[in-house]
């Protein structure tokens, strides 16, 4: 038996490292690493299933071509046919508008893996094509945090537990980051912290909380403002910080002045009684740790939740104390990546190249011309089934000419592409994995053999850029010599070493490491933004029309979005039909019952579901898992202001009871 | 005197992540249809952890036709698969629908308290899964502790067969919900 | 002159009392005796005779009583030796090693004699000798015993698969396996708590062990589990009647036993069907347990496993079920009660007396035409006969069901 270092690569909080133990080529084992500061040796569900996810029968195992679009009709082909296919394809779009921004790439996060940045790289290579930007997850909260907090300082969530109060703010941790959870219970077993969760649905984190308060969905920005007048209100605010690291507090405090408390009654749906209990322990603290999660970040707007939030912290002066603070994203993540781009382009480069938001990726491409997109590369995405407006990414597969998939399974987007290239798992590549939430990095090492003929990100990028300088040389400027190795040593360790502490590949296979931290500094500020109250007042639409309902999607425990989805130990493929929660108000009203088939239509589509009623549920909200093989994001769309992430929450719907009769006849989704 | 193990389940820290379920699989390597451990909802917001209880009156053990059960003196139930002839008694007797069939064997199998990995000095993978501390070992002569009690609302009936599980005792929490059941 | 002579003589006896205690216990102690010329007994801190000379003396175990110390030394005290048959007065010096005390070696002499001073550094040294040999007696009892329980452990839980090797691992300890066995369990009513206090459970494991040795002969064996004493006996009755009656009789006299030692009353117990293999001896255990339990809600004393089938079945249906009947059969009754006559209790003493009249008339203290007021009462609010069989199978059963606490709370 062999152990190797391994480490998670989703865009989770988490990045647990840990140990896979192999015999014979095959994963028999995982096990956490005990010595990482944050997990503590911990995996979670997911993590324990990655035996099966190594082998699973799903997979793919040969590049795929298919003959028609969406036919189904697959060919195997060999890689160097595949190749061959891209090479020309992109020879040819060059030849006939003069330059690559015909060309472009959707590449997720289904692999944060810094080494999966090749794709980005390889692009980059080509000099001038259509590239990528922006942040699918946490935009919304990191454009409004720039304004208001600069250079925003997150801190390390291992000292969370030293904050004498912890608000967990639209985010559920016993399913997207259980180890936080560890750090919340340590709080209240050392200090009898209490934990306070905010949130419209009673998620296993709010069953765990000492005090939860149930609330309307899109109502945070109310609450926060709310119990920021109150404070002001009764002056219980830190004015020592006010003074010396706050700008623009007397004009919030006026603006504040204007709003009524029964307005945020009444957005919110909590009694007098529940938000008297909510502000009292915003009085009765003052070094608060709050979580913004992504949750609350789900709607248009959102921005000002999370806005009025960091200002509700600022106002209880908890940045500077030990623990406190507004716990989000830790921004400073991407750099390397954004360095090994930079690393890849040509030297002499016909243009710039222009780039197109991730968020509003398939509006913004179908609107490009001269020229107009006409290739797409997908990468660690899965965009037919995870986009926000499904109907504007068909319209932008359509006008493709070339569509190449990479993914480990036979997602909807890759039902979708010409080419589908098998990609290789985590553990049949080397990679460095730094987390966005606290503050290691971890070492992949590579554990097995290839699976059939699957292949990294970086290989395929080494490959392909190789065979079209072949074809053409020079075309490519893209570094295909360096292998993984070089990538991690020559490349990634210069740059990261000062600041974590190591020297060698070596010191990485022998631990993760933690950046070194860095205090926030006495000059940093927080400008108030009273903007944020005359835009709330302007926006009361109370509309109930013909979708009453908020649909919410959020993240659910045993899937990872839609990855993991076909391992049988997480979730067995026993559903022939999607789960949908509704609350006991609509099934009261509508007469479902538990098992009844009823439709979810929204102003964009419908899904047809099983109802469960969920009597914990707000009278207004309906719950649905994410998926891909039951895809929920057809209800979604719209428009909604740019630097947001997309409003995944704001989705209103209707509930139909479907009457068995008209039941189509083998259904799918 | 023997001084039997036995889990001790705190679930006012569980947040039914079912880190300890997969740990398991990942462990001992089950199919996807034989639940060693599992993780349920005994009442809204109450998870529990269950397993194999390596009773103190195991039934299983008694209505077995092959004598295929065994206790070890550390009070592990052990099954030896190559005597269980696949009659399925045990997986009826049992409280706690520990003992798992497999039709593909025909055969039980059920947790064993990751013995193997105790008799070199570890600990279950479950209990070393659980990222809370909501899932411990303790040894059953030293629990006289009046945190520790037998049962708590929700579990099955401990009489007769004294399985090797204790709690913590249940703290309540402060709740403000606009659903429409609460208000009633 | 006379003191070189003592010296003399037992110098040569210090000699005498190494080479004896090289042989064994009883050679030394034989020598010691012979040397102050008085009967010694030698005991082990649990009061077990190690060993005594003259042999006649080791028969029974011994007390010490009306202990006062001799010459301020602590080691050395005069007392009474209370045997079974006899007391005598005596000697003592306590036997200790790193201040604990492993045992006491005593001298019987008259009232007024005292032992020479001149034997002070013989005895000494036989203290001395003593001590490796209680320390010995302990260590191969404690080792016997371990692989005892370890041996009962096994067999108990069925660990040991094979009939010959049980018979062969028995007889080790004089047991005969080849023979039909039974197992009881004794434990105090309070079945989880009482006997933490591995205090009492040994009491009672020695009086349970006693009452076996003297009535059951060599062929049994007791243990201590967390909360109550095991013992596996071996049938001797040739019919189930004449079994039960054996166990009934041997389980009076534990009760008769302990009470005499102990005071606590409240035991109970649980007997598990006979077995004439012994590798099926684990599920008598189990057996004795549910019969223990069961019987124990039920408030009898003693159950057999092999009489509580209903009893059984009942407790282990499912509660909704038993609700339901329950509630099917006393239903009309139960609302009834809000008159504050206690027919419900009427109802199950008649039961419990097996439907008679008479019986029930005495136990309640109620008036024989009173009773039939009552009973016929019960028959028009239950709409039915008490005299046909099919009701009286559905009170008994839902009486049982009450007495078993399954539903208690909805009652």
């Amino acid at each position: 038996m062999t152990q190797f270092r391994n480490a998670c690569p989703r865009h989770c909080y988490g990045s647990c490292a840990m140990f896979s133990n192999v015999k014979g080529e095959r994963l028999i084992r995982v096990i956490g690493d005990s010595k990482h500061g944050y997990t503590q040796g911990s995996l979670c569900a997911k993590g324990y299933s990655l035996i099966q996810y190594t082998l699973d029968d799903y997979r793919l195992r040969y590049p795929l071509k298919q003959l028609r679009r969406g036919s189904g009709e697959w060919r195997r082909i060999s890689w160097d046919q595949a190749y061959d296919i891209i090479s020309l394809k992109i020879i040819e779009l060059n030849k006939t508008f003069g330059s690559n921004k015909a060309i472009g790439y959707y590449k997720g996060t289904g692999n944060i893996g810094l080494l999966h940045h090749a794709v980005e790289g390889m692009f980059a290579g080509l000099g001038s094509c259509t590239n990528l930007t922006g942040n699918i997850c946490a935009d919304t909260g990191i454009h409004v945090l720039e304004k208001t907090m600069g250079s925003f300082p997150h801190p390390d969530p291992e000292d969370m537990h030293k904050a004498n109060l912890i608000v967990i703010w639209g985010g559920n941790p016993t399913s997207t980051n259980i180890n936080l959870m560890r750090i919340i219970y340590k709080a209240r077993k050392d200090k009898s912290v209490p934990l306070v969760v905010i949130d419209p649905v009673f998620t296993n984190t709010a069953k765990r909380a000492d005090y939860y308060f149930q609330i309307e969905p899109h109502s945070d920005e109310w609450l926060a403002l709310g119990i920021a007048k109150r404070l002001v209100e009764v002056k219980h605010i830190d004015e020592g910080f006010i003074k010396e690291h706050t700008c623009g507090y007397a004009e919030f405090a006026r603006e504040l002045d204007r709003l009524l408390i029964d307005e945020v009654l009444s957005h919110t749906g909590l009694s007098t009684e529940a938000f008297d209990c909510l502000c009292k322990l915003f009085l009765e603290h003052n070094a608060i740790a709050c979580l913004t999660g992504f949750g609350m970040q789900r709607y248009r707007g959102a921005g000002k939740a999370v806005n009025a939030i960091s200002a509700l912290i600022a106002l209880t002066g908890s940045y500077y104390t030990a623990g406190g603070g507004l716990y989000f994203y830790n921004k400073a993540y991407t750099d390397p990546a954004e360095f090994m781009i930079e690393y890849c382009k040509p030297h002499s480069t016909d243009g710039e190249g222009r780039f197109v938001n991730i968020n509003t990726f398939p509006q913004e491409a179908l609107g490009l011309q001269d020229p107009p997109l006409k290739m797409l590369w997908v990468s660690c995405a899965n965009p037919l089934s995870q986009g926000f407006d499904l109907a504007a990414w068909y319209d932008l597969f359509s006008q493709l000419e070339l569509v190449v998939c990479v993914d480990l399974y036979l997602t909807k987007t890759a039902r979708q592409a010409d080419i589908v290239l098998p990609a290789a798992s985590f553990f049949e590549e080397e990679d460095l994995i730094v987390s966005f939430w606290h503050n290691w990095l971890t070492l992949n090492e590579k554990t097995l053999p290839s699976f059939y003929e699957s292949k990294s990100d970086l290989q395929i990028a080494r490959e392909l850029s190789s065979y079209i300088n072949r074809i053409k040389p020079g075309f490519s400027a893209f570094p295909s010599e360096m292998n993984a190795l070089d990538w991690i040593c020559k490349f990634f360790i210069p740059q990261m070493e000062d600041e974590y502490g190591f020297n060698s590949i070596d010191d990485l296979r022998k631990q993760s490491f933690k950046k070194i931290k860095e205090p926030l500094p006495d000059t940093w500020r927080y400008c108030f933004d009273s903007s944020l109250l005359s835009d709330l007042h302007s926006e009361i639409s109370l509309s109930v029309c013909d979708y009453p309902y908020y649909l919410l999607t959020p993240q659910s425990l045993l899937k990872f979005h839609s990855q993991y989805e076909t391992l049988t130990w997480l979730n067995p493929m026993q559903k022939k039909m999607p789960t949908a929660e509704i609350s006991s108000h609509i099934a009261s009203n509508q007469e479902i019952r538990n098992g009844d088939t009823i439709e979810v239509c929204s102003a964009r589509g419908s899904m047809l579901s099983e109802a469960c009623v969920n009597a914990k549920l707000p009278n207004n909200v309906v719950y649905v898992e994410q998926s891909d093989r039951f895809c929920v994001n057809n209800l979604f769309g719209g428009s909604f202001p740019s630097a947001e992430s997309c409003p995944f929450f704001d989705c209103k719907v209707r509930i139909r009871k479907v009457s068995p009769y008209e039941q189509p006849e083998g259904f799918s989704c | 005197m023997n001084n039997p193990k036995a889990f001790l389940v705190d679930v006012s820290l569980c947040i039914g992540c079912r880190a300890c379920e997969m740990a398991c699989r990942n462990e001992n390597l089950t199919p996807s249809h034989i639940h060693w451990r599992h993780v349920i909802e005994i009442e809204e917001g109450v998870f529990l952890s269950m397993a194999c209880n390596h009773c103190e009156n195991p039934e299983c053990f008694r209505v077995c036709p092959e004598r295929a059960f065994n206790k070890r003196h550390d009070g592990i139930v052990e099954i030896n698969s190559s005597l269980c002839n696949g009659c399925r008694r045990c997986v009826t007797a049992c409280p706690y629908h520990a003992p798992q069939y497999n039709a593909s064997t025909n055969k039980v199998t059920r947790c064993n308290m990751c013995a193997t990995r105790q008799d070199r000095g570890e600990i279950p993978a479950c209990v070393e899964a659980c990222p809370t501390g909501a899932l411990s070992l303790i040894l059953l002569n030293d629990s006289c502790n009046s945190d520790v009690v037998d049962t708590i609302q929700g579990f099955t009936d401990i009489r007769l067969t004294r399985p090797s599980i204790r709690f913590h005792q249940i703290k309540t929490p402060k709740r403000w919900m606009i659903s429409d059941d609460e208000k009633q | 002159m006379k003191s070189d002579n003592d010296n003399a003589a037992s110098q040569v006896t210090i000699k005498q009392l190494i080479i004896a205690s090289g042989r064994n216990v009883s050679a030394l102690t034989d020598a010691l005796s012979l040397m102050i010329n008085s009967p010694v007994v030698v005991l082990a801190a649990d009061g077990e005779v190690v060993a005594a000379s003259p042999d006649n003396l080791g028969t029974n175990g011994y007390r010490i009583i009306q202990r006062k110390p001799v010459n301020e030394n602590e080691y050395t005290f005069s007392c009474v030796l209370v045997g079974t048959e006899n007391q005598y007065r005596s000697f003592g010096w306590t036997i200790t090693q790193n201040e604990q005390v492993l045992g006491y070696c005593l001298v019987l002499c008259d009232e007024d004699s005292s032992i020479p001073t001149r034997f002070n550094d013989s005895i000494e040294v036989a203290l001395s000798l003593y001590v490796t040999h209680i320390k010995n007696r302990v260590s191969i009892k404690q080792e016997n015993r371990r692989l005892k329980e370890a041996f009962f452990y096994d067999l108990l839980f069925g660990n040991i698969k094979s009939n010959s090797d049980i018979i062969s691992m028995g007889k080790i300890w004089g047991w005969e396996f080849h023979h039909p066995h039974l197992v009881l369990v004794v434990s105090t009513y309070d079945y989880s708590t009482t006997l933490q206090n591995s205090y009492s459970a040994e009491i009672l494991k020695t009086t349970v062990d006693r009452v076996l040795a003297s009535k059951w002969g060599t062929s049994t064996g007791t243990t201590i589990s967390r909360n109550m004493i095991t013992a596996v006996i071996e049938t001797k009755g040739n019919c189930k009647s004449d079994q039960k009656r054996e166990v009934i009789g041997l389980f009076e006299d534990i009760l008769k036993s302990f009470d005499e030692n102990n005071g606590i009353s409240s035991l109970a117990c649980g007997v598990g069907q006979p077995y004439q293999e012994p590798v099926d001896l684990f599920r008598s255990f189990q057996e004795a347990k549910i019969a223990l339990e069961i019987g124990t809600l039920k408030g009898e004393k003693i159950s057999f496993f092999n009489e509580m089938g209903l009893d059984c079945i009942l407790f282990k249906h499912d509660l909704e079920d038993l609700r339901g009947y329950f509630h099917q059969i006393l239903g009309p009754l139960l609302e009834y009660e809000d008159e504050k006559e206690d027919l419900l209790s009427i109802l199950e003493s008649f039961v419990e007396c097996g439907f008679s009249v008479n019986e029930t008339a005495q136990i309640t203290f109620l008036h024989r035409n009173t009773l039939r007021y009552k009973l016929s009462k019960i028959e028009s609010i239950l709409d039915c006969s008490l005299n046909d069989m099919e009701t009286r199978l559905n009170l008994v059963a839902v009486f049982k069901i009450k007495r078993l606490h399954i539903i208690d709370k909805t009652i």
